[in-house]
């Protein structure tokens, strides 16, 4: 045993230090090329200022949009008899996995001048900061009907069946299962906030200003200007930080112990209200997938000869890299999660780096992997599919760590103990004992990084290599030149890609837990 | 007269597992009844089915003569049944403190009434002056203390208790069970008591029920269980060793 005392710190090191690559170098390179004579120059214009406050407050209003949305959801559908609940809950949190830009796509379809119910009113609603809003709240609200319903479902039913005893359903929901709750739910507004604050396919698209199209524009667009790009972004750093101090504050540890899943719990009844609140919750189910109907419906008029041309590699390269980075995240996950749900302070730091990296704007980590990487003496890496798959694992990390982290934290601690005093060293204990029982966990936590990096456009659009763009920047490059149902089809294969990659990752999870 | 608690051929299953079967008993009010079993006996699935948090496949539940519960119906939803609880593992809200825990059930009251009330009870069980406590901040003896209080407080016309006891050492186990016993006759509701614990039973009961694999076996005072067990098991429970050890 003491001579294999060894594993632990290297294992945990080794996962470390793919994480400090992939995402604290970019970080640091930006930091450090930010700082200069332009940067003051730069940031001292009124101009920047007042277009970060109006994409800070538009980010906060999405976040608004989504908690509204996705708290009563979360509720009704994790822990009432709203009818068909299940499946209302599969279809609304499906459009988490589609790129936003594709869903404001269908919008535009619908309610768009050509529209398939639309004219001038709806397009000019649509091509406005209402509508950036109102795309992103409908797009981000499934993440937080999704993390409500892990909060809840998390609490000890025991709590909530005293409150049952005395109160009714509305109020045991508000007063016991969602105060209990909210470290999920702050959780979850944090990362609606993030991926806002991010977001550039949706407020390109619908022409509405914002900090990331301007940051974009000097990296790859009209205004090409590196050096502006990086100084740029320091902003956005400066926004990442104070939104890792508020996760550590509200959700930290706490956040990863009132997350979970029972499925051994009757649903609040809802008596007479039933009916009205499952039309309410069918009704917004049913927005969310609206803009995916009228992609279907307008790549009907696409020629699958034309399509085929379009897609090219882009759809394979896509699910390449993406299984590439799901799988070394998922990797660094066991072994950080492991740290993290057992108070090691090393896995605590990366975790914090993780979320750094996860919060920190697309289009800032972009340009730190560019400062970072492109370089005469790394061009083997900045020229080649590997950028992509850093970037990924810069920003999805979190992904892996955390699930695996809450699966491992709800677990006993003496399962791992028991093998240890057998004389398992580290590397027996993590194969023989924490993976086989939390496999579930991890092969969720994989599914979850795969399909948020299949999904990926923020990041990877900004270093792509020649030959290597992935299907969702492909669409993002031809949306403005190409045909319209060819670039709906498009979009319709994205969709339908993650769609067999969900429902084939269900399936695997739903039979390991049956046998 | 009627009885606060009728329960009559209730089966209950949980899956295709059979956790009650033609489980029939009455609990007049004002007695207080100790229901004993082995683990997996349904002890505490007969607490559910009476609190109207499980719905029972057969027979029916009568509260104060009213029917409560009958086959995949529950007719008297859990919050209108007045039945009050303590739960195993306590289930305080972690949230709130030991006022708001003790005000949760009580908001249809005037706020005097609702401070009054609460007040009293606390000073009742000794905790008058922890009313702005969260649970973590409390002992082991104080929170099952504001257990008891809060399922009090509601002056319910039942009160079911599952295990509540269970993991306190024996001076405090003894201590709680006086001041439960105390309590519990002075509200005068029907009390049902479940426990593995035969020494907490024959302390704290008028009558006793032994349930086994979801069958009641036997019924009635502990002198009675002795005098004639029923089964094996009820005679090993109430052999003077195993009452002995609390």
């Amino acid at each position: 045993m003491r001579g294999r005392r060894w594993q632990e710190p290297v294992t945990l090191a080794a996962a470390a230090s793919v994480v400090v690559v992939c995402a604290g170098v970019p970080l640091a390179a930006l930091a450090a090329a930010g700082v200069g004579g332009r940067a003051v120059a730069l940031l001292s214009s009124p101009a920047t200022w007042s277009l970060l406050a109006w994409s800070i407050a538009t980010s906060a209003t999405v976040t608004v949009v989504a908690l509204v949305i996705g708290v009563p959801l979360g509720v009704l559908l994790g822990r009432t008899d709203v009818a068909g609940r299940r499946v209302a809950l599969l279809i609304h949190a499906f459009s988490t996995f589609v790129p936003p830009f594709l869903l404001a796509l269908g919008w535009f379809h619908l309610l768009g001048r050509d529209g398939l119910v639309g004219g001038d009113a709806t397009s000019r609603l649509l091509f406005a900061p209402t509508g950036d809003i109102v795309v992103q709240g409908l797009a981000f609200a499934p993440i937080v009907t999704v993390l409500t319903v892990l909060g809840v479902d998390a609490i000890d039913p025991s709590l909530e069946d005293a409150a049952r005893l005395i109160a009714r359903p509305d109020r045991v929901a508000i007063r016991i299962l969602l105060p209990i709750a909210w470290p999920g739910i702050a959780l979850a507004a944090l990362v609606v906030f993030a991926l806002a604050f991010s977001e550039l396919g949706v407020p390109t698209f619908l022409r509405v200003r914002a900090y990331p199209a301007a940051v974009f524009a000097r990296l790859g667009g009209v205004s090409y200007a590196p050096g502006e790009a990086f100084v740029l972004v320091l902003p956005q750093l400066a926004v990442a930080l104070a939104l890792l101090w508020l996760e550590r504050r509200v959700g930290g540890r706490r956040a990863v112990s009132v997350l979970g899943l029972r499925r051994d719990r009757a649903p609040l009844r809802l008596g007479r209200s039933r009916l009205p609140l499952t039309v309410a919750c069918w009704s917004v189910v049913l927005l969310g997938a609206l803009p995916i109907v009228s992609l279907a419906l307008r790549a009907r008029g696409a020629s699958w000869g034309e399509l085929g041309s379009w897609v090219g590699a882009s759809a394979g390269n896509g699910l390449v890299d993406a299984a590439i980075a799901a799988t070394a995240i998922t990797a660094c996950g066991i072994v950080l999660g492991r740290g993290l749900a057992r108070g090691q302070r090393v896995a605590r730091a990366i975790d914090g780096l993780g979320v750094l990296a996860f919060v920190t704007a697309a289009g800032a980590l972009g340009a730190g992997l560019i400062a970072a990487w492109s370089r005469p003496a790394t061009q083997v890496v900045y020229a080649s599919s590997a950028i992509v798959i850093i970037g990924y694992i810069a920003r999805y990390g979190v992904l892996g760590v955390r699930p695996i982290a809450i699966a491992i934290a709800r677990g006993s601690a003496d399962l791992e103990a028991a093998a240890e005093i057998t004389g398992a060293g580290y590397l027996r204990r993590l194969m023989r004992i924490v993976i086989p029982i939390h496999a579930r966990a991890i092969a969720a936590a994989w599914l979850l990084a795969l399909v948020f990096c299949l999904r990926d456009l923020d990041t990877a659009v900004l270093y792509y290599p020649p030959g290597g763009e992935t299907l969702p920047v492909r669409i993002f490059t031809l949306e403005a030149n190409g045909r319209p149902a060819t670039v709906a089809a498009l979009a319709m294969l994205q969709v339908a890609i993650t769609a067999a990659v969900l429902a084939l990752g269900l399936v695997v999870l739903r039979r390991r837990r049956s046998t | 007269m009627t009885s606060a608690v009728e329960l009559d051929g209730v089966r209950l299953c949980l899956g295709r597992s059979v956790v009650l079967e033609q489980l029939s008993l009455a609990i007049p009010r004002g007695e207080l009844i100790a229901v004993l079993g082995p683990s997996g006996s349904g002890k505490t699935s007969l607490l559910r089915v009476i609190l109207g948090l499980a719905s029972i496949d057969d027979g029916v539940v009568k509260l104060d003569g009213r029917l409560a519960s009958e086959p995949h119906h529950i007719v008297i939803p859990p919050d209108q049944r007045h039945v009050a609880a303590v739960f195993q593992d306590l289930a305080l809200w972690p949230h709130l403190t030991v006022y708001g825990n003790l005000a949760f059930g009580l908001s249809r009251l005037a706020r005097a009434e609702r401070d009054a009330r609460i007040t009293a009870m606390l000073e009742r069980v000794g905790l008058a002056t922890k009313q702005r406590c969260h649970p973590g901040e409390l002992s082991g003896g104080e929170r099952q203390r504001v257990a008891i209080a809060r399922a009090l407080v509601l002056e319910p016309r039942v009160v079911a208790l599952d295990e509540p006891l269970a993991n306190l050492d024996v001076v405090l186990k003894r201590d709680l069970l006086a001041l439960f016993g105390a309590l519990l006759r002075e509200r005068g509701a029907a009390a049902i008591y479940v426990t593995h614990d035969p020494w907490e039973a024959d302390a704290l009961a008028d009558r006793m029920a032994v349930l086994e694999a979801g069958r009641l076996t036997q019924i009635g005072t502990g002198n009675e269980l002795r005098a004639s067990p029923a089964s094996p098991f009820v005679e090993k429970l109430l052999s003077p060793r195993e009452v002995n050890r609390g």
